[in-house]
């Protein structure tokens, strides 16, 4: 920079001079939700393991773990919840038109009179009293009761098992620690949309 | 009875249009102060394309070597800077962004306290109008270079308008793009 005004001059001279030296604050830094640096924030997400991280400078705020475990079991049994209607409902709807498609309109009647046929059979095995009654089941009777098992075995298998419910539970807990031990946002708005939707279908099948 | 031949630590608001040389002044005031400099920038000024570019995760194991952190989370960038940081000159490019009439907590604590952690501080502006009337009061000097102002337009944020609006002009008129004057905030 040619030219320059003395003022500057001056003042790239007084500069030169030496300030009060300060010592260092912290190496510890500030603790600071969002670190803004995208591509470095996908290790910590990755890691589903328990201590996953290796000592990243923003450190996911402390949680009460018990709290964390009653969270996660709440948004576990919400889900079961919605499922378990969801694909009950489905289920019925699905049952409904296999067997009209297969026994006719009158598939109600036919599947009571199976059903007690069956268990008329069954009382008179149990009750042994030396006359034999033989309830005579048709092709269509065995049909419509073996559909009906399918899904009664399909409606029991819907809640979610012990095993399925500690599989989720344990990446759920981690990202909620993440969040500070709350519930993220983003399966508060899964679980909602599905109420909703579930809702809209079910009266949608129902009419 | 002996005097510290020690000067105390200034903040210097830094005010021109683009390509006046703004960073060029500032980066000759920061080598001069012989200090690490760390530039807050929220692009990637070509300027300081030989500084080391830092992560903002990082920045508080700074203690040598000229930094610079790219990253719109400057807040977080002052943070660290107030708690972690000290001995430096600290440029803050491009401070209209940031630096605002509304300050948040971390800059005005970096305004109030950089020299507790011996900060000297430069903070550019491309207007007069955008520097917040806040930093109008803490500043030390300010160096002045061309700019698009309305000059007719009394600033009243600046204590020291008349004199200011007075060297803007000449500073206007002179027909090198690149000329600059500096005015101390009790002239």
């Amino acid at each position: 920079m040619e030219g320059q005004h003395e003022s500057i001059r001056k003042m790239l001279v007084d500069v030169t001079t030496p300030t009060k030296q300060e010592e260092p604050q912290s190496s510890i830094p500030p603790v600071i939700d969002d670190l803004d640096e995208e591509q470095e924030q996908k290790p910590a997400m990755a890691s589903t393991g328990e201590n996953g991280g290796e000592g990243s400078a923003a450190a996911p705020p402390k949680v009460n773990e018990k709290l964390l475990t009653a969270s996660a079991d709440a948004t576990i049994a919400v889900f079961d919840f919605t499922q378990n209607n969801l694909f009950k409902w489905f289920g019925k709807i699905k049952r409904k038109r296999k067997m009209r498609r297969a026994f006719g309109d009158e598939w109600e009647a036919s599947l009571e009179s199976a059903k007690s046929k069956l268990e008329m059979a069954s009382v008179n095995k149990a009750s042994a009293t030396g006359t034999e009654v033989i309830e005579v089941f048709t092709k269509d009777d065995v049909g419509i009761l073996r559909v009906e098992k399918s899904f009664d075995d399909y409606f029991d298998g819907l809640p979610l098992t012990d095993e399925e419910i500690e599989a989720i539970k344990t990446p759920l807990k981690e990202i909620m620690r993440l969040k500070g031990g709350t519930i993220p946002s983003e399966y508060l708005l899964m679980l909602t949309m599905l109420q909703i939707f579930g809702a809209r279908g079910m009266e949608l099948f129902d009419a | 009875m002996t005097v510290e031949k020690e000067r105390r630590n200034y903040m210097y608001l830094i005010v021109g249009r683009k390509y006046t040389g703004k960073t060029t002044i500032t980066l000759a005031l920061a080598k001069a102060s012989g200090k690490k400099i760390c530039v807050i920038d929220t692009d990637e000024h070509p300027a300081y394309n030989d500084f080391k570019k830092v992560p903002l995760k990082e920045l508080h194991k700074w203690r040598e070597g000229n930094i610079k952190v790219v990253t719109s989370n400057t807040e977080a960038a002052f943070k660290i800077l107030n708690k972690c940081c000290s001995n430096a000159f600290i440029i803050c490019e491009d401070a209209a962004k940031y630096v605002t009439s509304n300050p948040s907590q971390p800059v005005k604590a970096f305004i109030i306290d950089h020299r507790k952690r011996n900060f000297d501080t430069a903070i550019m502006f491309h207007f007069y109008m955008d520097v917040p009337p806040y930093v109008c009061k803490q500043y030390d000097f300010m160096t002045m270079f061309k700019t698009g102002d309305n000059l007719d337009v009394r600033m009243t944020k600046f204590a020291n308008w008349h004199k200011i609006v007075e060297r803007a002009r000449r500073i206007n008129a002179n027909k090198d793009m690149h000329y600059c004057e500096m005015i101390a905030i009790d002239e």
